[in-house]
């Protein structure tokens, strides 16, 4: 006997019954759930009860459960009251731990607050909004979720439709992807070419395409490009290019390329190249870029023309001016000491015209000799230029001050100097250099003895000399001219000198790849500045 | 000095340049001392005139030479080099005058055994000081070596 007094055959019944009953309940859910019932009757203590599934629809339950879309009714706090299991799916959740759960869950942490604003304007009327759910293992799912209110009886509540948007982002991606791509060829002033693993065109930039001048699509590169290696001193082999190391995944970087248009002309082109990888770095091809140089190669070899011509132009009439001074020399020795020897011997001897004459002619003969002397010195600069050695500038000076003692002495001058550094240079020329401005400003001096000061500073990369004089000074408006040869500002007779030391001495300062300048006022002195870099960057020799 | 009163030294002027020798005649004038001077025009003149070749068979011994360096033919430089080679002719001083200031011919002539350089000066003036001063040397200060 079991409890209450039963069979054991009653028991078995009864079993059967709630068995049977149990798989009618959940076959009864499922049905709900699926929408293949829209009404239930339910047996109680009051007999049999119709319950009807509101709104429930057959086939809009059908329908929104084939919908590619997600869709859910809430309790206006966002509790999920029901969802279709696409829904589900795209949470990767299951629908029985969706339903239940509050939608905030799953949006993802940026977007909280506008999931809540959404279900707000949810309640007064349809509101859509773009957002990133948060899938249970993780994954982000971007979305468009419309919220709109469900008019039903008791509490309110809102109806919300998912739809993923991954594929779509996805496909803007490709597409904004594409866009780019080809924005880059048509505009690109180099020419891009892709190629594929074979080595066969499958996208060319609008250059490219111009400069083959045919349609490369699908065409082998080497053969829509017969590019020639020029030959370079780093890359001494030339030949023929081709893409096959490139497609074994070396990348180049500017080679110097020819290619031969079909009309002949050649052009110069820089070219660099390196795989097209795949998600996986396989390689899926190339990508090769050629930029066109052939003007750039142009101006260069017609600057080094010019640089070169200029070079033998400078370097001939450097020459010239040495050995025109040089063979200038003799024939006007001859002349010099005859009438020499014949104011020696004549003078006073012959008429009063005679005496003029050959004065005259004495002078004149001495002032070309020291014209080609200056001449001569001049040309030496360069081409008779010793190498650079650290001179020190006190004792150039020095030296300097020795040669013009018979000066000093006779004009009284006095010459002083700070400490002055030592700088890499032809000592020689320094010498020459120091002598040629302190003898100016000697020469050029007022009715009181001359007093010339040298000094130097540390300027940019260089040191800076001054020569200081108080002598008569320069009108500013000679400047330009007093470093250029031969020019002179003063009478003949007023000043010695054939108008060449600061010729000179601009050359000198040059070609130790500095510079020289004056300034001065008209009565108050001048101070004549050059400059020599530290490290000597002239041309040596 | 005394026997040589009775016969003025010998001078050997080696040059080309007509302007040059009279210019060094007419210095030498002014010096007004005592000397014969012969003059050759280039270097192999020279060499001729002091081994007595051909039409030299005959001339005389120089007692001091003046060299120039740059002469057709044979420059200076191989004549000082024949000179100085030579057994007999070694003893001769040679005075080298040239308008060159370049080292090398300078060190290049006293290698050679030249017994003195001098840079041939401009003026007229220095010229004849020099002139004098290589004839007050040579031949009154110096003794010269024996014939």
């Amino acid at each position: 006997m079991g409890p209450a007094g039963k069979t054991h055959e009653e028991l078995r019944r009864e079993i059967e019954d709630l068995r049977a009953r149990l798989q009618e309940a959940e076959e009864t859910l499922r049905a709900i759930r699926s929408g293949e019932v829209d009404a239930l009757v339910v047996s109680g203590p009051q007999g049999e009860q119709v319950y009807t599934l509101k709104g429930a629809d057959h086939t809009y339950r059908v329908l929104i459960e084939e919908m590619k879309e997600g869709a859910a009714t809430l309790t206006v706090d966002g509790t999920i009251l029901y969802a279709n299991s696409r829904l589900a799916e795209m949470l990767r959740t299951p629908l029985e731990k969706v339903i239940g759960s509050s939608v905030h869950r799953f949006v993802e942490q940026p977007h909280q607050q506008m999931g809540q604003a959404l279900l707000q304007q949810g309640k007064q009327g349809a509101a859509k909004g773009e957002l990133t759910l948060r899938a249970e293992d993780g994954a982000q799912v971007p979305v468009l979720a419309s919220v709109s209110p469900l008019r039903m009886q008791g509490a309110p509540v809102l109806c919300m439709v998912v739809t993923d948007l991954t594929e779509q982002k996805r496909y803007e991606e490709i597409v904004a992807a594409e866009r780019l791509a080809r924005s880059i060829l048509d505009q690109a002033a180099q020419a891009i070419v892709v190629c594929d693993e074979t080595g066969r065109i499958i996208r060319a930039s609008h250059t490219a395409r111009q400069l083959c001048g045919q349609n490369p699509m699908l065409q082998p590169f080497d053969a829509v490009f017969p590019l020639q290696v020029a030959a370079q001193p780093e890359r001494a082999v030339g030949g023929p290019f081709s893409l096959v190391d490139v497609l074994r995944g070396e990348r180049l970087r500017d080679i110097e390329v020819c290619l031969t248009l079909r009309d002949g002309q050649v052009r110069s082109l820089l070219l660099s190249a390196g795989p097209l990888l795949g998600a996986q770095g396989e390689v899926l091809g190339c990508v090769v870029t050629l930029t066109d140089i052939t003007e750039r190669r142009r101006a260069e070899r017609e600057l080094e023309r010019q640089a070169r011509e200029l070079a033998r132009s400078n370097a001939e009439l450097e020459q010239f001016a040495y050995i025109a001074s040089h063979d200038l020399q003799e024939p006007l020795r001859t002349v010099g000491s005859f009438v020499e020897l014949l104011a020696r011997r004549y003078r006073g001897k012959l008429d009063e015209d005679a005496d003029d004459f050959i004065e005259f002619i004495v002078d004149g003969a001495a002032r070309m000799q020291r014209l080609i002397e200056n001449l001569l010195a001049y040309s030496r600069v360069t081409t008779k230029g010793r190498e650079f050695q650290p001179a020190d500038c006190t004792a150039a000076l020095g030296q300097a001050v020795v040669n013009l003692q018979l000066a000093i002495q006779q004009s009284g001058a006095v010459v002083t100097n700070d400490d002055l550094p030592t700088v890499m240079a032809d000592e020689a020329q320094l010498v020459q250099l120091f002598q040629n401005l302190v003898d100016n400003a000697i020469k050029f001096r007022r009715e009181e003895p001359p007093r010339v000061h040298v000094s130097a500073e540390q300027g940019e990369g260089e040191w800076v000399f001054r020569v200081r004089d108080n002598g008569i000074g320069i009108d500013p408006g000679f400047f330009h001219r007093i470093f250029q040869m031969l020019q002179r500002w003063h009478g003949r007779g007023d000043y010695p000198g054939a108008g060449i030391g600061l010729a000179l001495c601009k050359k000198i300062a040059e070609r130790h790849g500095g510079r020289i300048w004056v300034e001065s006022k008209l009565g108050k002195g001048s101070t004549f500045s050059f400059a020599i870099p530290f490290e000597g960057a002239g041309r040596n020799g | 000095m005394g026997e040589r009163m009775s016969e003025p030294p010998e001078v050997l002027l080696v040059e080309d340049n007509p302007a040059d020798i009279r210019l060094t005649l007419e210095a030498l004038k002014e010096c007004r001392f005592e000397h014969n001077i012969r003059v050759v025009r280039d270097g192999l003149e020279a060499t001729s005139f002091l081994f007595r070749r051909g039409r030299y068979v005959g001339a005389p011994r120089p007692s001091v030479i003046l060299l120039d360096l740059n002469l057709p033919k044979k420059n200076g430089h191989e004549v000082l080099r024949e000179v100085k080679g030579d057994e007999n002719l070694k003893r001769i001083p040679v005075v080298v005058l040239t308008i060159s200031r370049l080292h090398e011919d300078i060190l290049r002539s006293y290698n050679l055994h030249a017994n003195s350089y001098i840079i041939k000066p401009v003026r007229v003036e220095r010229l004849v000081v020099v002139m004098k001063s290589i004839g007050e040397f040579w031949f009154d200060v110096t003794t010269l070596p024996p014939e």
